[in-house]
Protein backbone atom coordinates (compact mmCIF):
# COMPACT_ATOMS: atom_id res chain seq x y z
CA UNK A 1 0.00 0.00 0.00
CA UNK A 2 1.49 3.30 -1.07
CA UNK A 3 2.19 5.74 1.89
CA UNK A 4 -0.75 8.41 0.22
CA UNK A 5 -3.19 5.80 0.53
CA UNK A 6 -2.62 4.72 3.72
CA UNK A 7 -2.33 8.39 4.49
CA UNK A 8 -6.20 8.67 3.01
CA UNK A 9 -7.39 5.80 5.13
CA UNK A 10 -5.90 7.87 8.28
CA UNK A 11 -8.23 8.68 10.68
CA UNK A 12 -8.94 13.15 10.31
CA UNK A 13 -10.91 13.46 13.19
CA UNK A 14 -9.10 16.43 15.57
CA UNK A 15 -7.57 14.93 18.67
CA UNK A 16 -6.58 11.60 17.45
CA UNK A 17 -2.75 11.31 17.38
CA UNK A 18 -1.04 10.31 15.09
CA UNK A 19 -0.43 6.64 15.39
CA UNK A 20 -3.49 6.17 17.23
CA UNK A 21 -6.29 6.18 14.53
CA UNK A 22 -7.68 4.17 12.09
CA UNK A 23 -5.49 1.98 10.44
CA UNK A 24 -2.55 3.63 11.28
CA UNK A 25 -0.44 1.04 12.78
CA UNK A 26 1.58 -0.08 9.99
CA UNK A 27 3.57 -3.59 10.55
CA UNK A 28 6.05 -2.69 7.55
CA UNK A 29 8.01 -6.29 7.53
CA UNK A 30 8.97 -4.87 3.80
CA UNK A 31 9.23 -1.85 2.51
CA UNK A 32 9.60 -1.72 -1.25
CA UNK A 33 10.09 0.86 -4.03
CA UNK A 34 8.27 0.80 -7.42
CA UNK A 35 8.35 3.42 -10.10
CA UNK A 36 5.42 5.75 -10.56
CA UNK A 37 5.35 8.21 -13.11
CA UNK A 38 5.96 11.40 -12.05
CA UNK A 39 2.77 13.43 -12.18
CA UNK A 40 4.27 17.67 -10.41
CA UNK A 41 0.33 18.90 -10.52
CA UNK A 42 -1.47 16.06 -8.82
CA UNK A 43 1.41 16.19 -6.13
CA UNK A 44 1.64 19.81 -5.25
CA UNK A 45 -2.65 19.16 -5.74
CA UNK A 46 -1.82 16.75 -2.50
CA UNK A 47 0.04 18.52 -0.45
CA UNK A 48 -2.04 20.11 1.09
CA UNK A 49 -4.67 17.06 1.60
CA UNK A 50 -2.14 14.81 3.09
CA UNK A 51 -2.34 14.27 7.31
CA UNK A 52 1.66 15.36 7.95
CA UNK A 53 1.13 14.90 11.16
CA UNK A 54 0.66 11.06 10.42
CA UNK A 55 3.60 11.19 8.16
CA UNK A 56 6.26 12.65 9.57
CA UNK A 57 6.09 14.85 12.40
CA UNK A 58 7.97 17.91 11.62
CA UNK A 59 4.76 19.68 9.16
CA UNK A 60 6.56 23.09 9.76
CA UNK A 61 9.31 21.90 7.50
CA UNK A 62 7.26 22.62 4.57
CA UNK A 63 9.09 24.90 1.90
CA UNK A 64 7.86 27.98 0.98
CA UNK A 65 6.22 27.81 -2.77
CA UNK A 66 6.22 24.20 -2.91
CA UNK A 67 4.12 24.21 -5.79
CA UNK A 68 6.64 25.37 -8.16
CA UNK A 69 9.85 23.31 -6.41
CA UNK A 70 10.26 20.49 -8.58
CA UNK A 71 12.99 18.87 -6.77
CA UNK A 72 10.40 19.30 -3.45
CA UNK A 73 7.61 17.58 -5.16
CA UNK A 74 10.07 14.57 -6.53
CA UNK A 75 10.82 13.60 -3.06
CA UNK A 76 7.03 13.56 -1.73
CA UNK A 77 5.84 11.98 -4.95
CA UNK A 78 8.73 9.43 -4.20
CA UNK A 79 7.19 8.97 -0.44
CA UNK A 80 3.43 9.10 -1.47
CA UNK A 81 3.68 7.24 -4.15
CA UNK A 82 6.50 4.80 -5.15
CA UNK A 83 7.35 3.79 -1.48
CA UNK A 84 5.07 0.11 -0.76
CA UNK A 85 4.89 -0.47 2.83
CA UNK A 86 3.41 -4.13 3.97
CA UNK A 87 3.20 -5.74 0.92
CA UNK A 88 4.84 -5.60 -2.50
CA UNK A 89 2.85 -2.97 -5.17
CA UNK A 90 -0.57 -4.12 -6.77
CA UNK A 91 -0.82 -6.67 -3.65
CA UNK A 92 -4.29 -6.38 -1.98
CA UNK A 93 -3.97 -5.12 1.57
CA UNK A 94 -6.26 -6.51 3.97
CA UNK A 95 -7.99 -3.78 6.57
CA UNK A 96 -9.74 -6.46 8.27
CA UNK A 97 -6.79 -6.74 10.94
CA UNK A 98 -6.60 -3.41 11.64
CA UNK A 99 -10.22 -2.22 11.60
CA UNK A 100 -11.71 -1.70 15.00
CA UNK A 101 -15.59 -1.84 14.54
CA UNK A 102 -16.39 -1.05 18.27
CA UNK A 103 -15.16 2.10 18.35
CA UNK A 104 -17.67 4.19 16.04
CA UNK B 1 -8.47 9.65 -25.35
CA UNK B 2 -11.39 9.19 -27.24
CA UNK B 3 -13.97 7.11 -25.73
CA UNK B 4 -14.26 4.25 -28.58
CA UNK B 5 -10.16 3.79 -27.42
CA UNK B 6 -10.96 3.92 -24.03
CA UNK B 7 -13.74 1.17 -24.22
CA UNK B 8 -11.44 -1.10 -26.21
CA UNK B 9 -8.95 -0.71 -23.75
CA UNK B 10 -11.43 -1.65 -21.31
CA UNK B 11 -12.46 -4.77 -23.22
CA UNK B 12 -8.84 -6.32 -22.56
CA UNK B 13 -9.65 -6.08 -19.13
CA UNK B 14 -10.15 -9.45 -16.99
CA UNK B 15 -13.31 -10.23 -15.25
CA UNK B 16 -14.45 -12.89 -12.91
CA UNK B 17 -13.74 -16.36 -12.70
CA UNK B 18 -16.00 -17.66 -10.20
CA UNK B 19 -18.95 -14.77 -9.89
CA UNK B 20 -20.32 -15.26 -6.66
CA UNK B 21 -23.96 -15.04 -6.07
CA UNK B 22 -24.07 -13.49 -2.60
CA UNK B 23 -21.66 -10.80 -3.47
CA UNK B 24 -23.87 -9.81 -6.52
CA UNK B 25 -20.78 -9.94 -8.52
CA UNK B 26 -21.59 -8.75 -12.39
CA UNK B 27 -19.77 -7.49 -14.27
CA UNK B 28 -19.56 -4.19 -15.48
CA UNK B 29 -18.99 -4.52 -18.88
CA UNK B 30 -16.68 -2.20 -20.85
CA UNK B 31 -19.14 -0.46 -23.21
CA UNK B 32 -20.91 0.63 -19.88
CA UNK B 33 -17.27 1.60 -17.78
CA UNK B 34 -16.33 3.50 -20.76
CA UNK B 35 -19.36 5.58 -20.96
CA UNK B 36 -19.45 6.51 -17.76
CA UNK B 37 -15.73 7.20 -16.79
CA UNK B 38 -15.97 9.02 -20.13
CA UNK B 39 -18.89 11.50 -19.14
CA UNK B 40 -17.25 11.90 -15.54
CA UNK B 41 -13.94 13.28 -16.81
CA UNK B 42 -15.24 15.23 -19.46
CA UNK B 43 -18.03 16.55 -18.53
CA UNK B 44 -17.66 16.78 -14.75
CA UNK B 45 -13.22 16.83 -14.88
CA UNK B 46 -13.75 14.66 -11.72
CA UNK B 47 -10.98 12.20 -12.91
CA UNK B 48 -7.92 13.70 -13.60
CA UNK B 49 -5.42 14.14 -11.21
CA UNK B 50 -7.85 13.21 -9.00
CA UNK B 51 -7.95 11.06 -6.11
CA UNK B 52 -10.50 8.25 -6.88
CA UNK B 53 -11.83 5.23 -4.71
CA UNK B 54 -13.82 3.01 -6.54
CA UNK B 55 -16.57 0.91 -3.82
CA UNK B 56 -17.18 -2.86 -4.64
CA UNK B 57 -13.85 -2.38 -7.64
CA UNK B 58 -14.11 -6.08 -8.33
CA UNK B 59 -11.97 -6.76 -10.69
CA UNK B 60 -10.94 -3.18 -11.40
CA UNK B 61 -12.65 -2.22 -14.56
CA UNK B 62 -13.58 1.31 -13.24
CA UNK B 63 -10.48 2.26 -11.35
CA UNK B 64 -8.33 1.03 -14.17
CA UNK B 65 -9.92 3.28 -16.22
CA UNK B 66 -10.20 5.99 -14.00
CA UNK B 67 -6.45 5.66 -13.88
CA UNK B 68 -5.83 5.54 -18.25
CA UNK B 69 -7.73 8.80 -17.75
CA UNK B 70 -5.33 10.74 -15.39
CA UNK B 71 -6.44 9.85 -12.12
CA UNK B 72 -3.53 10.69 -9.56
CA UNK B 73 -4.52 7.72 -7.41
CA UNK B 74 -7.32 5.24 -7.68
CA UNK B 75 -7.86 3.01 -4.90
CA UNK B 76 -10.29 0.28 -5.11
CA UNK B 77 -11.85 -1.44 -2.24
CA UNK B 78 -13.59 -4.99 -2.55
CA UNK B 79 -14.30 -7.81 0.35
CA UNK B 80 -13.49 -10.41 -2.67
CA UNK B 81 -9.91 -11.41 -2.34
CA UNK B 82 -10.42 -13.52 -5.42
CA UNK B 83 -11.54 -10.09 -7.35
CA UNK B 84 -8.85 -8.71 -6.06
CA UNK B 85 -6.23 -11.19 -7.17
CA UNK B 86 -8.19 -10.70 -10.56
CA UNK B 87 -7.58 -7.35 -10.54
CA UNK B 88 -4.19 -6.85 -9.10
CA UNK B 89 -3.40 -8.82 -12.48
CA UNK B 90 -5.47 -6.56 -14.56
CA UNK B 91 -3.29 -3.62 -13.31
CA UNK B 92 -0.09 -5.29 -13.55
CA UNK B 93 -0.89 -6.02 -17.37
CA UNK B 94 -1.82 -2.90 -18.21
CA UNK B 95 1.58 -1.71 -16.37
CA UNK B 96 -0.62 0.91 -14.17
CA UNK B 97 1.43 1.73 -11.35
CA UNK B 98 -1.07 4.58 -9.75
CA UNK B 99 -3.30 1.88 -7.85
CA UNK B 100 -3.59 0.36 -4.56
CA UNK B 101 -6.23 -1.88 -3.63
CA UNK B 102 -7.42 -2.61 -0.37
CA UNK B 103 -8.93 -5.58 1.04
CA UNK B 104 -12.39 -4.59 3.56
CA UNK B 105 -16.14 -4.84 3.99
CA UNK B 106 -17.19 -1.41 2.37
CA UNK B 107 -19.78 -1.28 5.04
CA UNK B 108 -16.97 -1.11 7.73
CA UNK B 109 -15.17 2.02 5.89
CA UNK B 110 -17.85 5.69 7.05
CA UNK B 111 -16.80 7.85 9.76
CA UNK B 112 -13.35 6.90 9.56
CA UNK B 113 -11.94 8.43 6.11
CA UNK B 114 -14.44 11.92 5.72
CA UNK B 115 -13.99 13.46 2.77
CA UNK B 116 -10.08 12.51 2.11
CA UNK B 117 -11.26 11.32 -1.30
CA UNK B 118 -12.25 13.36 -4.11
CA UNK B 119 -14.46 11.56 -6.09
CA UNK B 120 -15.56 8.41 -5.67
CA UNK B 121 -16.62 6.18 -8.36
CA UNK B 122 -18.66 2.90 -8.31
CA UNK B 123 -21.20 0.31 -9.42
CA UNK B 124 -22.42 -0.80 -6.25
CA UNK B 125 -24.63 -4.12 -5.46
CA UNK B 126 -28.16 -3.17 -6.63
CA UNK B 127 -29.36 -5.09 -3.65
CA UNK B 128 -31.77 -7.44 -5.09
CA UNK B 129 -30.45 -10.84 -3.98
CA UNK B 130 -30.72 -11.21 0.16
CA UNK B 131 -28.92 -7.77 0.85
CA UNK B 132 -31.82 -5.67 -0.22
CA UNK B 133 -30.27 -1.84 0.78
CA UNK B 134 -27.13 -2.89 -0.27
CA UNK B 135 -26.90 -0.26 -2.80
CA UNK B 136 -28.05 2.61 0.02
CA UNK B 137 -25.38 1.74 2.37
CA UNK B 138 -22.80 1.85 -0.42
CA UNK B 139 -23.69 5.03 -1.23
CA UNK B 140 -23.75 6.21 1.99
CA UNK B 141 -20.37 5.32 2.75
CA UNK B 142 -19.34 6.86 -0.93
CA UNK B 143 -20.76 10.29 -0.04
CA UNK B 144 -18.82 10.34 3.13
CA UNK B 145 -15.76 9.89 1.45
CA UNK B 146 -16.25 11.85 -1.09
CA UNK B 147 -15.14 15.69 -1.08
CA UNK B 148 -16.32 16.40 -4.57
CA UNK B 149 -18.67 14.15 -5.95
CA UNK B 150 -20.23 10.66 -6.13
CA UNK B 151 -21.13 8.53 -9.44
CA UNK B 152 -23.06 5.83 -9.12
CA UNK B 153 -25.34 3.29 -11.04
CA UNK B 154 -28.41 2.36 -9.92
CA UNK B 155 -31.63 0.96 -11.04
CA UNK B 156 -33.96 2.98 -13.10
CA UNK B 157 -36.54 1.62 -11.13
CA UNK B 158 -35.23 2.67 -7.71
CA UNK B 159 -34.84 6.16 -8.80
CA UNK B 160 -37.56 7.80 -6.69
CA UNK B 161 -36.50 5.64 -3.82
CA UNK B 162 -33.11 6.87 -4.06
CA UNK B 163 -34.26 10.34 -4.82
CA UNK B 164 -36.08 10.52 -1.33
CA UNK B 165 -32.58 9.32 -0.08
CA UNK B 166 -31.01 11.95 -1.47
CA UNK B 167 -33.13 14.38 -0.14
CA UNK B 168 -32.96 12.84 3.18
CA UNK B 169 -29.45 12.99 3.51
CA UNK B 170 -29.45 16.87 2.07
CA UNK B 171 -27.70 16.01 -1.34
CA UNK B 172 -27.74 16.63 -4.28
CA UNK B 173 -29.02 14.14 -7.19
CA UNK B 174 -28.47 14.49 -10.84
CA UNK B 175 -29.01 11.53 -13.48
CA UNK B 176 -26.61 12.30 -15.99
CA UNK B 177 -26.95 9.21 -18.10
CA UNK B 178 -29.63 6.51 -18.50
CA UNK B 179 -28.20 3.01 -19.96
CA UNK B 180 -28.96 -0.01 -20.71
CA UNK B 181 -27.17 -2.83 -18.63
CA UNK B 182 -26.44 -6.15 -20.93
CA UNK B 183 -26.75 -8.21 -18.32
CA UNK B 184 -25.07 -11.73 -19.57
CA UNK B 185 -26.59 -14.94 -17.90
CA UNK B 186 -23.70 -15.42 -15.28
CA UNK B 187 -25.78 -17.14 -12.50
CA UNK B 188 -28.16 -20.86 -12.82
CA UNK B 189 -30.98 -18.89 -11.90
CA UNK B 190 -30.61 -17.04 -15.33
CA UNK B 191 -33.12 -18.61 -17.85
CA UNK B 192 -32.36 -15.94 -20.45
CA UNK B 193 -28.95 -16.00 -22.28
CA UNK B 194 -28.73 -12.13 -21.42
CA UNK B 195 -31.11 -9.10 -20.15
CA UNK B 196 -31.07 -5.30 -20.25
CA UNK B 197 -31.56 -3.85 -17.22
CA UNK B 198 -32.35 0.18 -17.12
CA UNK B 199 -29.88 1.51 -15.00
CA UNK B 200 -29.08 5.27 -14.38
CA UNK B 201 -25.75 6.94 -13.93
CA UNK B 202 -26.31 9.11 -10.66
CA UNK B 203 -24.15 12.41 -9.57
CA UNK B 204 -24.33 13.02 -6.17
CA UNK B 205 -22.60 16.07 -5.51
CA UNK B 206 -21.41 18.17 -2.84
CA UNK B 207 -22.32 21.41 -1.59
CA UNK B 208 -24.39 19.41 0.92
CA UNK B 209 -22.45 16.15 1.38
CA UNK B 210 -22.79 14.51 4.32
CA UNK B 211 -20.48 14.78 7.36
Amino acid sequence: MKLLTHNMLTSHVRGVRPGGGFPLRIQATEVKVNNVDFNQEFVARMIPKVEWGALVEAAESLPPEYENNEDFLRKVHHVLLELNIGLPHLAPYSLSSYLDCSST
Amino acid sequence: MKLKELESRLQQVDDFENPKLLLEQYPTRPHIAACMLYTIHNTFDDIENKVVADLGCGCGVLSIGSVMLGAGLCVGFDVDADALEIFSRNAEEFDLTNIDMIQCDVCSLPTRTSKTFDTVIMNPPFGTKHNKGMDMTFLKVALQMAQTAVYSLHKTSTRKHIQKKADEWKVKMEVIAELRYDLPASYKFHKKSSVDIEVDLIRFSSEKLLN
